[in-house]
């Protein structure tokens, strides 16, 4: 397997007023293609703000990160914007999802804003629907799709560029325990067959299993299981 | 191009609940910038009738000629005054509403000017007669152009005062002055329908000397003591004080209209801003550059302000149309919507959208997808 993603001595510092809060303390993880990541950790250990760095959300504040072996550097927002877009796919605790579009368009909200072409993005995202068991909730609005639903909308609006990293935060936080286990066998099959790799972050045990991988982090540091 | 303002249009109509109120306050900001503007746009039509005025278009200030006034002028007066050297012609007058039996000052629209039929060249001046004659008989009377207009009055019609009936002699040429208002009827009969024998409310005075006025006008006014003199040199400064009064509330009312309409078309569209900023932050974490977002915004501010603009001018028609139907507006200068005024609105609307939706969006757009979220 080779190595997509690789944090060296990743630190992220956050300054409020004259207060200087050390979110990740030299972070050093690699992530492989395939690879089911699981990160574990109390609430405010910096699993979202790792996840948020991994994403190229936010920029570390030392250390480097590497994708393909190659160092990952930015001159401004909008490259790191191309970048996360062509390579990274978000699934959002809170999902997200936008109110007044259809479950498709939520779906490929991320290609109105890149070159694919809009009605091959359209196929793909009816495979999804199809493949995710939604095809006859295409044209519906997140406000009449159980939480389930939602959930799996925000997976395939992640999945529709063909990233090679999906990022999930917090997957199974607001579903019961059978939509859980629906969702985390879509993320696995996700690492398996569509051969991207899942970074998830978590408190719930649940989902621990899954992982091909599982790290707990605790005050912004981070160690194997 | 088309293909993003289709999308905004059809985003926008999703969100109903959201566009119809801002639409509102963008429509009432829209709407107080068109109808002050009409109100501005009046004021300096006022404004620059006075300027029209004073260059010689009316007879008023020709600076031939000086008016004597100040109260009711008993006749017997004028005998004192032709005594004064280079005094010229006197043309005594009893000026009064049209539609009304009180004595008004100068410049009410509609009035009615009582002089000495044989003086009544004199008084037209330069304008002259654009058809008919002047008033040979105290039934007849000449009327101003606007007042033809208005009335629909042709000579030989009869035209209907609150004081009496008249006959229409002659109707004068259009001079955008005071006297396309007036009508001017014969001194005699007006004193005696109003009741005021033998009285006066000015006398006009064309001195024989075009350079003695001021003279003459300032020994007028020794001789007869208490009769105030209005000489060419007093109206220019009257003028002058009036002219810069009405700038002033042109200015005041350019001024309300474009801060009112600034306040509530960058209030909603900041708010709109605002209130979407988690909206921004996941579409920038999914993809969408700075200058999407900006096009995005943009689009949709630029809808809502061009519909509004149509909402906010068919209302203040409406509003402008519905002042128009009072009586007290009818014979003055109405209060128009300008193809100044159109553009003028439009572009200040889309200037006050395009920036207010721009300022708060760079704040929003220079952060990080992540720090937006987390806030």
């Amino acid at each position: 397997m080779s190595k997509l993603l690789r944090m060296e001595k990743v630190s992220k510092v956050f300054k409020k007023g004259g207060l200087e809060i050390l979110a990740l303390k030299d972070i050093d993880i690699e992530l492989f293609e395939g690879e089911f990541v699981c990160i574990t950790g109390r609430s405010g250990s910096g699993k979202t703000t790792f996840l948020n760095i991994a994403g190229f959300l936010d920029v570390p504040t030392s250390g480097n990160i590497f994708y393909l072996d190659r160092p990952v550097s930015f001159s401004s927002y909008d490259e790191m914007t191309e970048f996360r877009r062509n390579n990274i796919g978000f699934i959002f605790q809170k999902l997200y999802l936008q109110s007044h579009l259809t479950a498709i368009e939520n779906i490929l909200l991320p290609v109105r804003y890149s070159s694919y072409s809009l009605s091959d993005a359209e196929e793909r995202a009816l495979e999804l629907l199809r493949s995710f068991g939604l095809a006859d909730r295409r044209d519906f609005f997140p406000s009449e799709l159980s939480g389930g639903e939602c959930q799996r909308i925000a997976i395939a609006r992640a999945l529709i560029n063909s990233p090679k990293i999906i990022l999930a935060d917090e997957p199974t936080s607001d579903l019961d325990n059978r939509t859980s286990v629906e969702v985390m066998d879509i993320l696995k099959d996700i690492s398996e067959n569509r051969k991207a790799s899942v970074l998830t972050v978590t408190h719930d045990s649940s989902v621990v299993p899954y992982g091909d991988r599982v790290f707990i982090m605790d005050e912004g540091m981070i160690r194997l299981a | 191009m088309i293909g993003i303002f289709k999308e905004a249009v059809r985003m926008l109509l999703r969100r109903k609940s959201r566009v119809i109120p801002a639409l509102c306050a963008v429509s009432s900001g829209i709407f107080l910038l068109i109808v002050t503007a009409s109100v501005s746009a009046y004021f300096m039509e006022l404004s620059s009738g006075l300027i029209d005025s004073f260059k010689g278009k009316a007879f008023l200030c020709e600076k031939k000629n000086f008016w004597i006034g100040g109260g009711l002028i008993p006749e017997e007066k004028i005998s004192s005054l032709r005594t004064i050297e280079n005094i010229g012609i006197l043309i005594p007058m009893l000026i009064s509403r049209a539609e009304a039996d009180d004595i008004v000052v100068m410049g009410i629209p509609d009035i009615i000017v009582g002089i000495p039929l044989e003086l009544c060249h004199f008084y037209v001046n330069a304008s002259a007669l654009l058809e008919g004659k002047f008033p040979e008989s105290p039934d007849e009377v000449v009327i101003g152009w606007d007042i033809a207009k208005n009335r629909r009055l042709k000579i030989g019609e009869e035209i209907e005062l609150k004081c009496g009936k008249f006959k229409v002699s002659g109707i004068t040429k259009k001079t955008s002055s005071i006297l396309d208002k007036q009508i001017i009827a014969s001194l005699s009969e007006m004193q005696r329908l109003l009741e005021r024998k033998e009285l006066l409310t000015c006398i006009m005075a064309i001195p024989s000397k075009e350079n003695a006025i001021e003279k003459i006008s300032e020994e007028v006014k020794s001789k007869t003591g208490y009769i105030q003199t209005i000489s060419s040199r007093y109206i220019e400064k009257e003028i002058a004080q009036t002219v810069s009064f009405w700038n002033a509330l042109t200015i005041v009312f350019f001024l309300i209209s474009g801060l009112g309409s600034l306040a509530s078309v960058s209030a909603v569209t900041a708010m709109a801003v605002t209130e979407r900023k988690i909206e921004i932050a996941v579409k920038k974490a999914i993809g969408a550059k700075n200058k999407d977002i900006y096009i995005e915004y943009l689009s949709e501010s630029l809808i809502i302000t061009c519909v509004a603009w149509i909402t906010a001018l068919v209302f203040a028609l409406a509003f402008i149309l519905f002042c128009e139907s009072f009586p007290w507006t009818s014979n003055a200068a109405v209060f128009s919507i300008t193809p100044f005024i159109l553009f003028f609105s439009l572009l200040w609307s889309v200037l006050i959208a395009a920036a207010a939706s721009y300022l708060p969006l760079r704040d929003i757009l220079s952060e990080s997808p992540a720090v937006l979220l987390r806030s």
